[in-house]
């Protein structure tokens, strides 16, 4: 087990550690700088330009560039926020909070209305039901993202019935209870489309492994056994098809990431995707750089995660080992 | 198999009408009519004021009631010139006589067709889409035979350089990548760029499975015996193992172009992709960010569901594509 | 002597981290040798290492020690441009019907591939060559033009026979080719091949753990156990009088059969 984790664990920092290289051997080659804003500024003079590059390190090669970025991950920083003057670790880490509350809400509602819909469908096996299911599935899959959201954000403001744009309304918070309702009624919104841009995959997923399972050998046994159908679920088809969706759980966390990067631009919800997108316009390296490391961070950490449920669930995986 | 044949002539006809957007749209993409800024849907009528029915569906030129002169939708009129080719056309295929105006769907805040906007931006978007998946699916079968044909060291730092890559969310991954160019370029390179970016960024995903097929295909006694007549790596390629990745390649590309189309949609959109005036079904979307655009003016949205059309019919016929593969064991 | 080897091993390691590699030896210091215009059996059980050698002696792996020579000529010395000339000149028929021969291919341009690999005469003469050796192997040439996707086991088989014959290759190895091959078959082309072996002075190294077709047929037989080659001589000797406890076995279970095979 120790070996096991310590070896993704192992793999996953070598993954990490090549990503940050690729991104600052790119960067490196990449055309414009934070200070080409500050050369417009007429005020600006070329040696304060100058004086500031040297000051930021701008001027040195990218090999000393990468270890003083290195050293202040190490020590914690993540380099420094030429826009906002202050270690990037100190943006990043409310972003991340905002970013993890929305994509756990959206991932729960997700999950729970997937595992509903598709034990649903295998089990009433009603042709209604499945082709409804599957046609509004297919239609949720080929709409662009981008639409969802904005369709739900058009219903929120013709409606009013959730607020819009941030994570919580000025003014309203002067205590704790209210501040968290506050913030619950903005969360709404973005992690409704959220989890119904990860539903049809999902929902997929969960039918195909459920009536996989119901078909397997073993299963098709018991039931000639005549083992009750309660039992027959719990005991038989369920751990027969957790095992793939467990692997779909861990892959469903890029995605989840993904959108939610859309979802947040447009709904204004404060996390790591307008975090990304405002640096990305503002040539803010070291941002850029932090959160692409982190989402990568995000998604092995869900992966890994996915690993160790399917080592608690599977005996076989513990066998191999 | 209906299902999938009726998929490629809607995705057959919407490409056709893209590639002849300046026959099928009223006017040019990028015609100002200021005056009719945020002009809704023009409504087509059979129905006149008095409430008698007319044979030709006909417009009023303004919605104000002393008004009314009928001016018949018209077939093949003759309106601005422009290109198909080497000819000077200025046919098109349909309209209403001046002043009246036919906004199929709608104009901007400066008074464009939005109809017309369409069909010049689904041919920026579908190009694009197209461009940037025979990319992908290029330099992944590139490096995925290399990889699974030669192993070793080559196999493993291509595989691992992909795992990277698939190690990042899709869209955090496009943006990184779109970070290191350069932004507020022409719309020539813009489009370039965007191909550029999301064509590359996708290669790893095919580029594993045909490495896995030329695992497999490498032990095969035809393709050790071929090695053993003196072929050269290209020949095998060509003859043994790209043939049976082709299926393998027109199923991923019915995957790849419809997600290719929403990143130029998704990048577009967040100010990253296509820039203005040149307009493409993601730019067009851009104005809806202001909040104001978006409660007033619903038809502003109406370009995301081209995408919507393009994708359901690359699923249908990935589907398709799939059961069929499953179907015939080679 | 045409085709030796010396004390030729071969070792398989396989990585199975994070615990220490296991190595497999499958050839342990063969010593084998081959002369012109002779046929030879080359038998043993399954995982004895007959593959491996066969592999090895096609130029399609590296051994791990010892060495090969071809007319005098030590292998791993030869430039690459004698390595092709080599490899065309002893070519090597494998066991799978089904994977020897590409599907998609028709059956004279999978016959002739070795001729456009090396782009040897015009695309019409190579066709003709193609269907001239597939006359040869007994197939008939209305079935040059059909994918080798809807021919049979026996018929690829025949193909890829074909095919090792079109280059005009000195040395022929046969590894287990003629499982796949019922009976009729089998003897039709080994008539063929006695023929070509007088004609041409082919030589032919049979591989299989059967004795039933080879004994007649071969004039020379090695036994392999374990890696190793434990017995080897004539074949009359060989199942007069069999050495090796595992010869004796393998001589014991020739069925006596009393057809002749035709000429």
């Amino acid at each position: 087990m120790i070996r096991f984790l310590s070896r993704r664990v192992l793999h996953a920092f070598v993954i990490l550690l090549l990503i940050s290289v690729l991104s600052f051997v790119f960067f490196q080659f990449a055309p414009g700088s934070y200070t080409d804003a500050m050369r417009l500024d007429a005020r600006v003079s070329a040696e304060t330009e100058s004086a500031w590059r040297t000051m930021y390190g701008l001027d040195q090669s990218v090999l000393t560039k990468y270890f003083r970025w290195m050293r202040s991950v190490l020590r914690g920083d993540f380099g420094f926020s030429f826009a906002y003057g202050i270690p990037v670790s100190s943006l990043l880490w409310p972003r991340i909070r905002n970013t993890l509350l929305l994509t756990s809400v959206a991932l729960l509602v997700s999950w729970s209305a997937a595992l509903g819909i598709g034990a649903l469908t295998v089990v009433r096996r009603s042709r209604a039901v499945e082709s409804v299911i599957r046609s509004s599935m297919a239609l949720l899959l080929s709409i662009p993202d981008l639409l969802i959201a904005l369709l739900l954000l058009l219903f929120a403001l013709r409606t009013g019935l959730f607020p819009v744009g941030g994570m919580a309304s000025l003014g309203t918070a002067h205590t704790v209870i209210a501040h968290t309702k506050d913030v619950a009624l903005h969360l709404v919104l973005p992690a409704l489309a959220l989890a119904l841009l990860s539903l049809p995959l999902l929902v997929r997923h969960v039918q195909a492994a459920v009536r996989e399972s119901m078909c397997a050998p073993f299963v098709q046994a018991a039931r000639a056994h005549g083992i009750p159908a309660g039992r027959l679920w719990l005991a038989y088809i369920l751990p027969a098809a957790a095992n793939p969706l467990i692997s779909l759980f861990g892959y469903s966390v890029g995605g989840l990431l993904s959108s939610s990067l859309l979802v947040e631009v447009i709904m204004g919800w404060p996390g790591l995707g307008p975090l990304l997108l405002e640096s990305i316009f503002s040539r803010d390296v070291h941002v850029v750089i932090g959160t692409t490391v982190l989402s990568a961070l995000f998604l092995i950490a869900g992966n890994l995660v996915a690993d160790l449920l399917l080592y608690a669930v599977d005996p076989r995986i513990r066998w191999e080992q | 198999m209906l299902k999938a044949a009726l998929a490629c002539g809607v995705l057959a006809s919407i490409h056709v009408t893209a590639l002849l957007a300046d026959f099928a749209s009223p006017v040019p993409f990028a015609t100002q009519q200021r005056e009719y800024a945020f002009a809704p849907p023009t409504h087509i009528r059979w129905f006149d004021r008095e409430g008698g029915f007319q044979l030709r569906p006909f417009v009023y030129a303004r919605v104000d009631a002393t008004n009314v002169k009928r001016y018949p939708v018209q077939f093949f009129v003759h309106g601005s010139s422009y290109q198909l080719g080497p000819v000077t056309l200025d046919r098109h295929l349909f309209g209403v006589a001046a002043p009246a105006r036919l906004f199929l769907l709608g104009t901007d805040g400066f008074g464009r067709d939005q109809f017309s906007r369409l069909l010049a931006g689904g041919r920026i978007s579908l190009t694009a889409g197209w461009l940037a998946t025979i990319l992908s699916l290029s330099i992944g079968t590139g490096l995925g035979a290399l990889a699974g044909f030669y192993g070793g060291w080559l196999d493993h730092s291509i595989m691992r350089i992909g795992e990277a890559s698939l190690t990042l969310p899709w869209l955090y991954l496009l943006l990184a990548g779109r970070a290191f160019l350069p932004l507020g370029v022409p719309a020539a390179s813009a489009y370039l760029i965007l191909i550029a970016v999301v064509g590359v960024l996708g290669w790893a995903r095919p580029a594993r499975v045909v490495r896995g097929l030329t695992l497999a295909l490498r032990e095969r006694g035809y393709v050790v015996a071929a090695r053993g007549f003196g072929a050269t790596s290209g020949y095998i390629l060509r003859r043994h193992i790209l043939p049976d990745a082709l299926p393998v390649l027109v199923t991923q590309a019915a995957i790849l172009v419809p997600q290719y189309i929403l990143a130029e949609l998704t990048l577009s959109f967040l100010g990253l992709g296509i820039d203005e005036p040149v307009p493409s079904w993601g730019n067009m979307l851009a104005a809806v960010q202001h909040y104001n655009i978006l409660v007033s003016y619903w038809w502003m949205l109406v370009p995301a569901l081209a995408p919507a059309a393009v994708s359901l019919c690359c699923f249908a016929i990935g589907d398709a594509l799939l059961r069929r593969r499953r179907a015939v064991p080679l | 002597m045409l085709l030796e080897t010396h004390s030729l091993t071969k070792e398989y390691t396989r990585k199975n981290l994070p615990s220490k590699p296991v190595t497999v030896r499958a050839l342990d210091n063969v010593d084998f040798r081959i002369g012109r215009c002779s046929s030879l059996a080359l038998v043993g059980a399954s995982g004895s290492g007959k593959s491996t050698l066969a592999r090895c002696l096609g130029g399609l792996e590296k051994p791990s020690g010892g060495a090969i020579t071809f007319r005098g000529t030590d292998l791993s010395r030869m430039s690459s441009a004698e390595i092709r000339n080599y490899k065309r000149k002893v070519q090597i028929v494998f066991q799978d019907p089904a994977g020897t021969i590409n599907p998609r291919f028709t059956a004279a341009s999978a016959v002739s591939e070795p001729l456009d690999i090396t782009a040897v005469g015009s695309p019409d003469e190579r066709r003709e060559r193609a269907t001239y050796w597939m006359e040869q192997v007994g197939l008939r040439t209305a079935l040059a033009q059909r994918p080798a996707l809807e021919l049979s086991g026996g018929e690829r088989q025949r193909l890829a026979i074909a095919r090792a014959l079109i280059v005009n290759p000195e040395v022929i190895i046969f590894d287990e080719s003629f499982s796949a091959l019922d009976l009729p078959v089998a003897g039709h082309v080994l008539a063929l091949l006695r023929r070509l072996r007088e004609d041409y002075g082919l030589t032919c190294l049979f591989i299989g753990h059967n004795l039933t077709l080879l004994a007649r047929f071969c004039t020379e037989v090695a036994v392999m156990y374990q890696g190793r080659i434990v017995e080897s001589g004539p074949m009359q000797q060989f199942l007069t009088a069999p050495a090796h406890p595992y010869s004796r076995a393998l001589a014991g279970a020739i069925p006596h059969l009393p057809v002749e095979w035709p000429a």
